[in-house]
């Protein structure tokens, strides 16, 4: 459901005075409503991050001026009726396959992707990417380590640096998919044209854990 | 981002969070940008971590079911697994390496498998893949075994003792293959997939991996007899190269672990062919096993039977030459008599002095020097025909040996007895023939026991010997007649027999003798269970046979220390001297009653370290040579062992036919006073398997039989054993009133023994093996005679005795050892409980528990009242809850909060609540532990009605004992001086990182004392550089309080070799040595602190280091007791670094600034963690950690 301009400012104003702030507060709120439905295991977690914020629009006339305390609050009360109600529905969903049965080979979708989108990395980038998240079993403290000595940042900056990288690739890889997927049923589309990273501006970041 | 963040976000991604837990994390992804960002971090790495495999069991249920729920996160998933495949492409490229090339595919696919796996994969291929892994395992050793012992299915490779690298016949890539495939399998860890891994880690030498994954493959599969023979080849190899480390270091101690690890592999062979009699590896193995524990005999009948079952592999023909090399070194060990008397006479022909010397030293033992003694015979009833030459010659010869034995270690019998055979009249000649020829009618009677008789011939051969002017021959049948006083139980008159020959033998340096001397007057001490002086004399009297080479005393002496610390129950110890004592009997002439001892001894250490089959081996292996040595004593002795062994496997009626067996050979025994003693002992064995069996009446009467024939004796040497024998009887029949009578005679008997063992580390360890005996008494005074008073006053007298006799009387160290010892006296006696009473602060209520087999008794003790309770529970299954509960609040994140509550409330439940009525809130607690409860964290008990922690409700501290509570409280009262206290704080100092590398800095600590620091005056306060140990010793007598912030660092071979790190003085012309940079624990128990009311000792687990069951905790808090200090604030569990840090500042100013006691503020301190815990953020249990030890102060 979408969300009119009026109401919209009016959620604003009631998360903050200061329109900036009340901005980064939305975004805030919504990416973390999108993370608590994924991590309760809806795959629509962002028409569910939607809804909520709905609701609590449609509900602010009421309570704009009696409700105290932080708003993000009544955010995460109105996202938890929602999770109950959903759980609810979903009782007799069908089973997704077992998660041990996924498989990527040469000619899986993600590995092209993955080999398409690393391209628009630089090697040093690259080496990061690879080095920091595909380690063997039991050697991912060492190798770490290993990695915060060598660009000499510490592991926390290292971290971070890799979190941010990823996130660009995923988002380069999914898109890829998304292309791909078209092409296989003939719509034409492009990988990497938007560059990595670019993201939706109208619901903010698209996909969020 | 802090690591309590981190996991407090996996615990929510994996769905492990309280529904109030998770909706703080939730509320924080919608406002704070920064934890989304952690969040989304731990979430890839939760993804990775799945890919690499690094999930099992339920967790990895969790994450499959729960965390990839969602099509994000399944997209994830795939990213991931994308990612890392093109990783392993880009590594594959890179190395080039010839071994990855055959199994890229192979390996790209098991990369997938590490990622994702596939569900129909693990169903029907996990077989077949584990097949191809144990093959490949197979395949990289096929040149070439890794190990000695057999590891099952594996097809035949010689094995190489001599291999350089240790690696070169080995397939690199086909080891590496294996390893790749089991660990992918480990996804879905089976019995069968530990199993091969623990096969791989074995092939690779890991043992302790190997042991951890074949214990893991037993539980799910624990019929298995391959897997028992694997575990068993893991220990076998373990234990040998354990073992190995004693031939470079004697004194090494891994020596004797060694030797438990190999007890513990036996074992594991006996229960793979108990399953599988024909398990060829297991048979092989075991006697490669039995070899290895000196138990030849047992690994020749092994191998003979291995070789009936398999004569034609070349498994068979490795065990043809090992079962051929064993025969041939069983008959080369040991020279006869014969060969050595011939060696030496070459040697003598050649004048070859070394080679002389070697037979002669060899040939030394307690009835003379064999070849001397041989040589002595053929001069004086020389063959007819040849007198005179022979004669000569011979006495040519002893004068030759004792020339040897002066030149080489100084000796001089030989020497002496030269002298005087060179000097002696033809006429007196027969007079000495008369006289050793009552020698060795004396010896043969000494030999079947009749010691009396005996007694008589050696008295008659020393008078001739001394009326002939032989004072050496005469002085040696001396030494003979105090062997019959020991062994016709007469060890007082030994001890003054012996002690009058000693001096005598020193002062004319018949060294060997001396040393036999010293030996028989340990034995004689031994007797009198004179532990200390035992262990003494065995130590002088080893120093001294091993300095003149005198190997035959030297076994005697090992064995008699073996025998001691197997009392004192320091079993890893016991097992060291096992394998120094056999190797050096393996070199002298064949006595198998010189080594009776070793092997009966060491079966009891077996089965006190729960390795039955070993003890079993050791005690038919000492059987085997009583028969040999064809002495019925012996015999007597081994048949009551193996019947008592045979009771603690409830093997009732082999152990009972045994005990009988072993009565009736008591009856062959000759002479009276030998005979008697030996019925007596059997008797006694005979009454503890019929009391194990449950057969009370009989297990009586062989007790009351004994006792009565130990009483006719006048023997106390098992009085203390037959009395408790009786008294457990005597409530087995219920018989409440015998029991009564005897239980002061048994704590009596008990008790004297703290006066004959005057090391504290041994007399600890003693009263730990016997404190069944007070927990016996507080039982039966508890639940038998209801009375409760009584009951506490058994409970206290077993109490941290050692620690009070240190504080009353000092503590000095001695060094004369390789570990420093502590030396007590005995003659504190704790307070009654009278006493307590009225000398307890009013404002102190105590809460003594006594920890039994099935229930705790406690008491709630204040100045006009004593009450009781108690709460059913094992003692085993107390010591799991308690570790649990203690591990879980060190170890924040490792347990789930719901958990920690429910054990807490649980652990109140049964400890608290039963008393709780009693308390008084309004009065300090002080809880004086026992047993397993040292270790727990009393503040951290959670009531279930209010859901309180106890310190919530009470002011909490501990003490070792009542009595020495009130000590310390009285103490305290003395060093009440008002409130301007001196400190001294000192905090991480700057200590020698090269030996303790592992140790990090601690600029919280530098910080911690800082801020102390502000709320004294005056005040010194030490850091870094300057915190050395001069200048900390040089402040430490004029402090108040006394703060260290710094590593405690504890040494397992002696908590008295535990240390306070401080900082290295720095290098200059006046350093001394002993400016290490160190306070050990010994120096503080040698210090006197007059002045100090209050040590905090900031570090790692400094309240508890062991525990023993009677003396309590031991750790670094309790120097300081003996150093004068009434009040120590220390830990019973590392803690991080920057909590303690804060909890300490606030604990000081809390006392400081509210001018509350020690205890009120570091409860306030705890209280404020408690309260102000952030309910999103993972609690953090470090404040539990500290406590108060000692007495009531209002300081």
């Amino acid at each position: 459901m979408a969300i009119t301009l009026e109401p919209f400012d009016a959620l604003l104003a009631w998360l903050d005075p200061d329109r900036d702030i009340a901005g980064t507060k939305y975004e805030t709120i919504r990416t973390g409503l999108i993370r608590v439905f994924v991590a309760k295991g809806f795959s629509d977690a962002e028409e569910l991050a939607d809804e909520a914020i709905t609701r609590v629009v449609r509900r602010l006339p009421k309570i704009r001026d009696t409700y105290v305390g932080e708003p993000a609050r009544y955010f995460h009360g109105v996202a938890r009726n929602l999770i109950l109600e959903t759980y609810r529905r979903k009782e007799i969903a069908t089973e997704v396959s077992p998660v041990s049965w996924i498989q990527i080979t040469h000619r899986s979708d993600e590995y092209e992707c993955l080999m398409r989108c690393l391209q628009f990395l630089t090697p040093t980038k690259r080496d990061l990417i690879l080095d920091y998240h595909a380690y063997k079993g039991h050697d991912k403290i060492e190798t770490h380590q290993a990695m915060a000595k060598e660009l000499g940042i510490s592991k926390g900056a290292l971290r971070l640096r890799a979190l941010h990288l990823r996130s660009q690739l995923e988002e380069c890889v999914l898109r890829c998919i998304e292309n791909l997927k078209k092409q296989t049923k003939g719509a034409a589309g492009s990988i990497g044209d938007s560059g990595a990273g670019n993201r939706s501006v109208s619901h903010g970041p698209g996909r969020r854990n | 981002m802090a690591q309590a963040e981190e996991i407090k976000i996996r615990k929510y991604l994996l769905g492990q969070l309280t529904e109030a837990e998770e909706e703080q994390v939730e509320l924080r992804l919608l406002t704070e940008p920064d934890f989304a960002e952690e969040y989304d971090i731990v979430v890839n790495e939760i993804t990775d971590d799945y890919v690499a495999g690094k999930f099992e069991g339920q967790e990895l249920k969790r994450v499959e079911e729960h965390f990839f729920k969602a099509t994000q996160r399944r997209d994830k998933l795939k990213f991931a697994l994308a990612l890392k495949q093109r990783k392993a492409e880009v590594d594959a490229d890179k190395t080039k390496k010839r071994w990855f090339r055959p199994y890229l595919a192979i390996a790209a696919a098991l990369v997938l498998l590490a990622g994702g796996g596939f569900y129909l994969w693990r169903v029907s291929s996990n077989n077949s893949d584990l097949n191809k892994g144990l093959a490949a395992l197979q395949a990289a050793f096929r040149e070439e075994r890794p190990l000695e012992a057999r590891i099952s299915k594996f097809d035949y490779a010689p094995y190489s003792t001599t291999r350089g690298s240790g690696t070169e016949k080995i397939e690199q890539d086909e080891l590496r293959r294996a390893e790749l495939i089991l660990l992918t399998l480990k996804k879905n860890p089976t019995p069968a997939v530990h199993y091969g891994l623990g096969k791989v880690h074995l092939a690779k030498k890991e043992f302790d991996q190997a042991i951890q994954e074949f214990d893991e493959a037993l539980k799910g599969d624990p019929r298995n007899s391959q897997i028992y023979s694997d575990l068993g080849a893991a220990w076998l190899e373990k234990g040998k190269i354990d073992t190995e480390k004693a031939k470079a270091d004697a004194a090494d101690m891994t020596a004797g672990k060694g030797m438990e690890e190999l007890g513990r592999s036996l074992e594991n062979f006996n229960k793979a062919l108990e399953l599988d009699p024909n398990l060829l590896e297991a048979l092989f193995n075991r006697a490669l096993c039995e070899e290895q524990m000196t138990l030849y005999v047992q690994a020749e009948n092994d191998w003979r039977e291995y070789l009936k079952k398999d004569q034609h592999s070349a498994w068979a023909d490795e065990g043809r030459r090992k079962l051929q090399r064993l025969e041939e070194q069983q008959n080369k060990k040991g020279r006869t008599k014969e060969q050595l008397l011939k060696d030496f006479l070459i040697a003598y022909e050649f004048k070859d002095d070394d080679a002389a010397w070697a037979a002669l030293s060899l040939s030394r033992g307690r009835t003379g020097n064999l070849i001397v003694e041989s040589l002595l015979d053929g001069y004086l009833s020389p063959p007819a025909g040849a007198q005179t030459k022979l004669a000569q010659n011979n006495l040519q010869m002893i004068s030759y040996a004792g020339r040897l034995e002066e030149e080489r270690v100084r000796d001089r019998y030989t020497s002496d007895l030269a002298a005087f055979y060179n000097s002696t009249k033809p006429g007196d000649c027969e007079v000495l023939v008369q006289a050793r020829i009552l020698m060795r009618a004396a010896s043969g009677r000494y030999g079947v026991g009749e010691f009396d008789q005996a007694s008589e011939l050696y008295s008659n051969a020393k008078r001739s010997f001394a009326a002939a002017g032989d004072q050496c021959e005469a002085l040696f049948a001396d030494s003979w007649l105090g062997y019959c006083q020991l062994r016709a139980l007469d060890a007082e008159k030994g001890v003054q027999h012996f002690e009058q020959l000693t001096r005598t033998f020193e002062e004319h340096r018949y060294l060997s003798l001396a040393a036999q001397s010293l030996q028989a007057l340990a034995d004689a001490e031994s007797s009198l269970n004179e532990l200390s002086k035992t262990l003494e004399l065995s130590n002088r009297a080893m120093k001294l046979s091993e300095e003149i080479k005198d190997d035959a005393t030297t076994v005697r002496c090992l064995t008699r220390l073996l025998i001691t610390m197997l009392v004192f129950g320091d079993y890893p110890r016991t097992l060291q001297l096992f394998l120094r004592a056999t190797s050096l009997a393996e070199g002298l002439p064949s006595d198998p009653r010189l080594v009776w001892p070793i092997y009966y001894e060491t079966g009891l250490v077996f089965h006190f370290l729960r390795v039955p089959s070993a003890a079993i081996a050791f005690e038919e292996e000492a059987l085997r040579l009583a028969n040999v040595a064809n002495v019925a004593l012996l015999r007597s002795r081994s048949r009551e062992r193996l019947g008592v062994l045979l009771s603690e496997q409830k093997k009732y009626e082999e152990a009972i036919r045994s005990g009988k067996q072993a009565l009736a050979e008591a009856e062959n025994v000759s002479g009276e006073r030998a005979k008697t003693n030996m019925i007596a002992h059997s008797m006694l064995r005979l009454g503890r398997i019929n009391s194990q069996a449950g057969k009370g009446r009989e297990a009586l009467s062989y007790f009351t039989k004994s006792l009565e024939l130990y009483q006719k004796l006048d023997s106390k040497l098992y009085l203390y054993e037959a009395h408790k024998g009786k008294l457990i009887a005597d409530l087995q029949l219920n018989d409440d009133i015998a029991a009564d009578s005897e239980l002061p005679i048994v704590i009596d008997l008990f008790e004297q023994h703290r006066k004959k063992i005057s090391e504290e580390s041994n007399r600890d360890k003693f009263f730990d093996g016997g404190q069944n005996t007070y927990d016996l008494a507080v039982d039966f005074a508890y639940s038998r005679k209801r009375d409760v008073g009584q009951a506490f006053s058994y409970s206290e007298d077993s109490r941290a005795r050692s620690l009070f006799e240190m504080m009353h009387r000092g503590s000095q160290i001695a060094e004369n050892s390789s570990l420093p010892e502590i030396t007590l006296g005995a003659e504190s006696k704790p307070l009654t409980r009278l006493k307590i009473q009225e000398r307890l602060p009013k404002q102190a209520q105590l809460l003594e528990y006594s920890v039994l087999d099935d229930k705790v008794v406690m008491w709630v003790v204040t100045k006009s009242a004593i009450e009781s309770g108690e709460t059913s529970i094992s003692s085993d299954e107390l010591e799991r809850k308690t570790r649990r509960y203690a591990d879980a609040l060190a170890r924040p994140g490792q347990t789930d909060s719901d958990s920690i509550i429910r054990q807490a409330k649980n652990l109140h439940a049964r400890l608290i609540a039963p008393v709780e009525k009693y308390l008084d809130r309004n009065l300090v607690l002080i809880v004086i532990p026992d047993k397993s409860l040292n270790y727990l964290p009393f503040e951290a008990l959670m009531s279930t009605t209010s859901g309180h922690y106890l310190i919530e409700d009470y002011a909490i501290e501990r003490a070792p004992s009542a009595t020495i509570f009130v000590e310390s409280s009285e103490q305290a009262k003395t060093r009440e001086r008002g409130t301007n206290e001196r400190l001294l704080s000192v905090g991480n100092p700057e200590f020698s990182r090269a030996e303790f590398p592992s140790l990090p800095n601690l600029p919280a600590a530098a910080r911690e004392v800082a801020q102390i620091a502000s709320f004294y005056q005056p005040e010194m306060h030490l850091v870094g550089e300057a915190a050395t140990t001069r200048r900390v010793k040089g402040a430490l007598a004029t402090a108040d309080v006394i703060h260290f912030a710094t590593h405690a660092v504890a040494d397992e071979r002696s908590p008295l070799l535990s240390k306070l790190l401080l900082a290295r003085e720095p290098l200059t012309s006046t350093t001394t040595a002993g400016s290490n940079g160190v306070l050990p624990v010994a120096e503080i128990y040698e210090t006197k602190l007059p002045r100090a009311r209050l040590v905090v000792l900031s570090a790692c687990q400094t309240g508890i280091e062991l525990a023993y069951r009677g003396e309590g905790a031991i750790g670094l808090a309790r120097p300081f007791m003996v150093a004068g200090v009434p009040l120590v604030v220390a830990s019973l569990w590392p803690v991080d670094s920057e909590a303690a840090a804060d909890l300490m500042v606030s604990f000081h100013k809390h006392r400081k600034l509210d001018h509350v006691s020690t205890v009120e503020a570091l409860r306030r301190a705890q209280l404020e963690i408690i309260n102000n815990h952030q309910p999103d953020s993972q609690r953090n249990y470090g404040w539990a950690a500290f406590t108060t030890i000692g007495g009531y102060a209002a300081f």
